[in-house]
């Protein structure tokens, strides 16, 4: 089953970053035990100069390492990889440190350690389900040209066309135009969806 | 100002008395010592002129310093009682002179007193306050000899002024009277009350021992011997060497040993000056007397407030210390928690895959065998970790012992982990070819060390900070060195933990250098070398 899973392109792929290179083996192994693809890297330097075209589903980041600590590195990595979700583990955990890795560093979970394998797999399991919605509509996002991202951010705030002419300065006419090539390129999704997927990115920044 | 009144005539107000046994039977006491102590002065002194030792001065301070605010009616109306109930006042002045006349003492006591005690909060629970009480003890009768140079101004046609009495010589009788009274008489009363009531203050300094009472002996005797040779040459400072050797005895070992020896000097004067019938002469005889006093007094109560206040510091040290200590063992159980979550985390995973590998048929031994493998190193780390906690915390470190210089560094670097992964900057100490050995307490040392590094590691941030170890004759130098910042590090405390960490190496007879150069900042500690071989 995990030979299955570990071959199937579709499987997430999780970034491990740990200065513990006997602990960053054992995660490793667990998850792709688990079925995950996994990437493991004893600093976060090396994540950030390989920096994968394909975003992961998922970094898997100790806080307190060398030169660099998870937090640093979760402010160099958000902007480039703003849909992959982040997890700390921490041996020094605090109040403060759970908060910010939250509010200020926009992570999903924050795991103290010692670390348990549910504890990993659950927190993983919970990051890819945040995750993967947010890639997909990152993606498809991406195919669109800027006023039509507008389009549809106005269409999502439950504008009608005349309002969103007037908005943009531009005819109707043109606004149908845009809407229906945005409908072309998103492919066979419904409206609600396409709703959906422009307040995520909303959410991304 | 009349609500002032009101409080303070108020049964909230202090100077209320509350009407109870213990009040009465301080008043018979009072009362008696009163009468004993005014009767035995007058035995010397004459009817009406008090002078030159008036013991119940001693009594009535002794007993406002104790009894505090509340005992100023009481005491007031005993004295009015006494003095009118025992024939001791003197009737042709008039009912407002007689009130003056007894009544002006006791209340200019009470006004230097109790301001006195009153200028700040004392130290501890303790009125035995040295200074404030031999400030005290002086302002009391400076006081009662204002107000009769104030008296006499005023009514200069009462007795004993009618009478021809100057009232400056009458102050200056009364101020010595009364200066002699309270100082040989207030501090065995204070000191025996004390114990009687509460037993001694650990704020109380202990009596001379055996080979200190000899060297006030011979002070003291060498004070008397030089002022009988010097009454042969010149009698006007024949009392000067026993001023100073009594003065040198209360710097040396506080009021209780001044006050002894101005008890034997002060005895041997006074019973001289009862010979004396001129009263210019007592006086001369009272005046030096009362100058050792004072001086002795003050000297005495000097060096107990300082030998207080030496024990204070050193209870505020110790305090400190264990601060210090605390913040250290706080620093430790983080680096403990991190250093065995990590091998924790990996022995979790690592047991869990063990479950999951043994469940399948057949087993994959090479899968075993890597997490074995792993387990093994991890509780080889853990055992190492328990050690150095060991060594840490072992019962050897109540005691002197070899300390290993290599591990107190370690120990000391390992401790400040989390502050070398946060700023980036490491400490690097340069490789012994062989161990260095020091007698001492390796608690004491690592926190030491400790310190030293944490600030080095503050003051350099980024830029690390190098240990260096030499040995050369028996003398161990550790030199700290870090890149000197052009801006000051963040405020982090104020030098409490440098402080400290000075004293312990002082404690194990080193030193402490610091050498500030322009782009690199040294401490240098100097530590004598135990011999590891010869124990």
């Amino acid at each position: 089953m995990a030979d299955e899973i570990l071959h199937d392109p579709a499987s997430p792929t999780i970034c491990v970053v740990d200065d513990d290179e006997d602990l960053l083996m054992s995660i490793s192994r667990l998850l792709r035990r688990s079925g995950y693809q996994v990437q493991a890297f004893s600093a976060p330097e090396a994540l950030l100069s390989a920096l994968p075209s394909r975003p992961p589903e998922c970094v898997l980041t100790d806080v307190m390492m060398g030169d660099m600590d998870g937090f640093r590195f979760a402010e160099i990595l958000r902007p480039k990889y703003p849909a992959t979700a982040l997890i700390f583990m921490t041996a020094w955990p605090s109040v403060s440190d759970a908060v910010n890795s939250f509010r200020q560093y926009q992570g999903v979970n924050y795991l103290q350690k010692p670390l348990l394998a549910p504890d990993i797999l659950s927190a993983v399991s919970d990051a890819i389900a945040w995750s993967r919605p947010r890639l997909k509509a990152l993606q498809k996002i991406g195919q669109l040209t800027s006023r039509e991202r507008e389009v549809l951010r106005l269409l999502s705030q439950g504008h009608g066309n005349k309002q969103i002419a007037f908005h943009l300065d531009l005819s109707p006419k043109t606004i149908e135009y845009h809407r229906a090539s945005l409908m072309t390129k998103m492919g066979p999704t419904e409206m609600t969806e396409l709703f959906h997927i422009s307040r995520l990115v909303e959410d991304l920044g | 100002m009349n609500q002032a009144i009101h409080r303070l005539f108020s049964q909230a107000s202090p100077f209320w008395p509350q009407l109870t046994p213990n009040l009465l039977y301080r008043s018979g006491i009072y009362a008696i010592l009163f009468f004993v102590t005014h009767s035995l002065a007058a035995h010397w002194g004459g009817p009406q002129f008090f002078s030159m030792w008036y013991p119940m001065a001693g009594v009535r301070f002794a007993a406002l310093w104790l009894w505090g605010p509340s005992w100023l009616i009481p005491m007031l109306v005993v004295e009015l009682a006494v003095q009118y109930g025992a024939g001791f006042v003197v009737t042709d002045q008039g009912m407002v002179g007689q009130l003056v006349s007894v009544l002006r003492a006791p209340l200019c006591y009470a006004i230097a007193v109790l301001g006195v005690q009153r200028l700040r909060e004392p130290l501890a629970r303790d009125r035995s306050h040295p200074m404030r009480l031999a400030g005290a003890a002086i302002l009391a009768p400076t006081l009662v000899a204002f107000a009769v140079v104030g008296w006499g101004w005023l009514r200069p046609d009462l007795p004993p002024f009618v009478g021809g009495m100057d009232p400056l010589i009458m102050a200056n009788a009364f101020m010595l009277g009364d200066l002699l009274g309270i100082i040989l008489v207030a501090p065995p009363l204070l000191w025996l009350y004390r114990r009687v009531e509460g037993g001694v203050s650990t704020l109380h300094r202990p009596m001379p021992t055996a080979p200190q009472m000899a060297e006030i002996s011979a002070i003291f005797l060498a004070g008397c011997a030089l002022a009988i040779l010097f009454l042969r040459i010149d009698p006007s400072i024949s009392l000067m060497p026993i001023t100073l050797s009594i003065s040198w005895i209360g710097l040396r070992y506080g009021r209780l040993a001044a006050w002894a020896a101005l008890m034997a000097s002060a005895a041997a004067i006074l019973l001289w000056s009862l010979r004396t019938e001129v009263i210019a002469d007592r006086f001369e005889f009272h005046i030096a007397i009362a100058t050792s006093a004072i001086a002795a007094f003050l000297a005495g109560s000097f060096s107990d407030e300082q030998w207080m206040l030496q024990k204070e510091i050193a209870r505020r040290d110790r305090i400190l210390f264990q601060a210090e200590r605390l913040k250290s063992i706080k620093a430790m159980s983080l680096a403990v928690i991190h250093d065995v979550s990590q091998p924790l985390s990996t022995l979790s995973l690592e047991a869990q895959h063990l479950v999951d590998v043994s469940q399948q048929h057949p087993l994959d031994s090479r899968e075993v065998g890597g997490s074995a493998q792993l387990i093994q190193r991890k509780v080889h780390n853990l055992a190492e970790m328990v050690q150095r906690m060991r060594r840490f915390g072992g019962r050897e470190s109540d005691e002197p012992a070899l300390c290993s210089l290599n591990y107190i560094l370690k120990d000391a670097v390992e401790l400040l982990r989390h502050e070398q992964d946060k700023g980036g900057g490491g400490i690097r100490i340069t490789e012994q070819s062989e161990d260095i050995f020091i007698s001492g307490y390796s608690v004491e040392l690592t926190q030491a060390f400790y310190n030293f590094l944490h600030n080095a590691l503050q003051s350099a941030q980024k830029g690390g900070v190098t240990v260096d170890v030499a040995v050369r004759d028996a003398v161990v130098t550790v030199s700290i060195q870090n890149p000197v910042l052009k801006k000051a590090p963040h405020g982090n405390g104020f030098g409490i933990g440098f402080h400290i960490a000075r004293t312990i190496i002082e404690a194990h007879y080193g030193q402490v250098t610091l050498d500030n150069r322009r782009e690199e900042f040294r401490t240098l500690i100097t530590l004598p070398q135990a011999d590891y071989h010869g124990g």
